[in-house]
């Protein structure tokens, strides 16, 4: 009987293991969070990111040796969320890399990533956090934009602007290099600050009329700076100068701003535009989309390219490169844990975003 | 500058003005906060949107018919949703909830239908009215007429009709109304409907002025409520003056500081009204 039962016992094993050969071979996983702002006032950035992301997981090509999951997470862009979802990435998802966007939520994961060891690609002007090989942030450089602006204004013979700013960390910092820069070209200028959400700029525009500005500089992006624009034109007049700091990708009207020059991120190169386009029927608010599938391709292009799915591993790797998958004409380069979009001056000439100098 | 500053102070007030109007009048015979009249806004901008923009109908149409569906979900939500807790005896508190979770539900709708990026109304913004020394957009010019025009009309319905004797007999007493054998719920549901539609028009003209994003209705309606309460629901002259005194504050306000205190000036005003003067400036004298 005892015989019996071990023969049996070894039968089954026997088939067990046969059943488990004819299985596929599963690839090893790296599982990627993403906290967004997917509701309220900046869903808009939120989902054009996730649009990003989504875009270049479906782009993968199908012989890399892993596979890549997205765990997907609203995180109303306020701290206390972000905080508790990224605790709940780490530890219940089990992520290997979290994505975030913006200041706020940037700034509380980079410490976590550290602590933790994963991964970490934030999107911020000011990026603090990036202090170790697990932080990575992925934006264009607000230095560049604002000298960019600067020296447009300059060559114009522009001696007074009127800078509105709307009160965000990053647009508020921004607005500050880009002042202490016009004051070096003696240029003049005000400013007043505004709110999200806000829809009426017209008492705001007489207070900026009286100072006689030859330039307006907007440091927001849509829907603020689509109204306000709009009001401006209405007001002051349709030939006015408005410019804006990191605006060209984001706008959501470009009529309103025909003529216009930005200093803002690059335009993607035409494989990219076209893959949007087709998928989404989409060519506004592209800046969260572009760091998206920058941020996604670079860690791809980082786990790929090692041995193991080990995050420190590919942290190390990640770490020591100095460009990472562009999709520009140009490299996106990588200074530490600085991945720069590149930066352009761009207008919008007939409906069309292009770059200034090729106008 | 002063010109200026007083054709700004019309223009907001008239936007104000028309969501305080339909929050006063729903309120006359259903005294609840409700924040589903923030959906209506937002469907008669949405509803011009989706008419215009995606199923291309000439804005002639499409405005009427976005302007008449708010009113029958106006209708509807009160005949389906807040009678019934009514008659059940639902406090002011359990219908402010309802609808909070009603509005929340069709915010998302919005941002599910039509993506949660912001769009605009094309048309009827870009042409300018000429006046002697200045211009303005058609559509601000438009929503001044229709603040004024409204105004008199609901002030004539209130005052010099009999419909209106009834609205303000629901008002003033709903349970004498109901024994003297008015149909308190028919009134209800008619009030609603033309609320529903004064809300509609007033989403209509905001789409086609700063445009459209599925957070609107709120925010347009909660200063539609801070100018019904400055200027007292008890007539409709409180909300249409309160919102001209509410832009009025809020605008001196931004030309004295800066734009980004203009709520906090509304804030304030509203707690001084709250404390001092709850039932508004054209408080009704107790008999």
């Amino acid at each position: 009987m005892k015989k019996l039962i071990l023969s049996l016992c070894f039968i089954l094993a026997l088939g067990a293991c046969k059943e488990e050969n004819k299985k596929p071979q599963e690839k090893p996983v790296v599982k990627i969070g993403a906290i967004l702002p997917l509701s309220g006032d900046l869903a808009v950035w939120g989902n054009s990111e996730k649009q990003g992301i989504l875009l270049a997981q479906e782009n993968l090509s199908k012989d890399l040796k892993n596979k890549y999951e997205i765990v997907f997470e609203d995180s109303l862009n306020a701290n206390k969320n972000i905080q508790h979802i990224a605790q709940k990435m780490i530890s219940v998802d089990k992520v290997d890399v979290i994505i975030t966007m913006f200041d706020p939520a940037a700034n509380i994961v980079g410490p976590m990533a550290t602590t933790n060891k994963i991964i970490h690609f934030g999107q911020s002007w000011f990026p603090q956090y990036v202090t170790d090989k697990y932080n990575y942030n992925v934006y264009a450089d607000i230095k560049q934009e604002a000298q960019l602006i600067a020296d447009y204004l300059a060559n114009k013979g522009i001696k007074k602007v009127y800078l509105f700013t709307v009160n965000q960390t990053g647009f508020i910092g921004g607005t500050e290099i880009l002042k202490s820069l016009l004051k070096k070209r003696d240029i003049e200028y005000q400013e007043r600050n505004f709110n999200f959400g806000q829809t009426d700029f017209r008492t705001d525009i007489i207070k900026a009329k009286s100072f006689e500005a030859q330039a307006y500089i907007i440091g927001a992006f849509a829907p603020e700076a689509d109204i306000l624009t709009k009001q401006l034109k209405q007001i002051i007049g349709q030939d006015i100068i408005v410019t804006g700091l990191d605006l060209g990708l984001n706008v959501a009207n470009r009529s309103i701003y025909e003529g216009s020059v930005f200093g803002s991120p690059a335009i993607p190169n035409k494989s990219f535009l076209n893959a949007y386009h087709e998928k989404y029927k989409d060519e506004n608010y592209l800046f969260g989309a572009t760091v998206g599938y920058v941020s996604f391709n670079a860690i791809v292009y980082a786990f790929e390219n090692i041995e193991t799915t080990d995050k420190q591993v590919a942290a190390a790797f990640l770490s020591s490169q100095h460009s990472v998958p562009t999709i520009y004409d140009e490299e996106i380069v990588k200074d530490k844990g600085l991945i720069y979009i590149p930066s352009k001056l761009l207008t919008i000439d007939h409906n069309e975003l292009i770059v200034f100098e090729e106008k | 500058m002063f010109l200026v500053l007083l054709i700004n102070v019309l223009i907001v007030g008239a936007g104000y003005g028309l969501m305080a109007m339909g929050f006063a009048l729903m309120c006359s015979v259903s005294p609840f906060f409700n924040l589903t009249l923030g959906s209506i806004i937002a469907l008669g901008a949405y509803g011009t949107y989706a008419l215009t923009n995606l199923a291309g109908l000439p804005a002639v149409f499409a405005i009427p018919a976005s302007i008449v569906l708010c009113a029958v979900l106006s209708a509807l939500l009160e005949r389906f949703v807040y009678t019934p807790f009514r008659l059940k005896g639902a406090s002011s508190m359990v219908l402010l909830v309802v609808s909070l979770g009603l509005y929340t539900i069709s915010e998302a709708f919005i941002h599910l239908a039509f993506g949660p990026q912001y769009q605009i109304l094309g048309g009827v913004s870009v042409q300018n009215i000429n006046f002697a020394s200045f211009s303005m957009p058609k559509v601000q010019f438009l929503t001044i007429v229709a603040d004024f025009v409204i105004f008199g009309i609901l002030n004539g319905l209130l005052f010099h009709t009999f419909f209106g004797k009834t609205i303000r007999a629901v008002n003033d007493n709903p349970k004498l109304a109901d024994i003297t054998g008015l149909n308190n719920n028919k009134i209800i549901l008619i009030v609603s409907a033309i609320a529903g539609m004064i809300l509609g028009l007033s989403g209509v003209l905001t789409g086609f002025d700063t445009g459209l994003e599925p957070t609107m209705g709120f925010n347009l309606l909660f200063k539609g409520i801070i100018a019904a309460i400055i200027g007292g629901m008890s007539t409709m002259k409180g909300p249409f003056l309160g919102a001209f005194f509410l832009a009025a504050a809020e605008n001196i306000g931004v030309l004295a500081l800066s734009s980004e205190w203009r709520d906090l000036v509304a804030f304030v005003i509203f707690i001084i009204f709250l404390m001092f003067r709850p039932n508004g400036i054209f408080e009704k004298k107790e008999k």
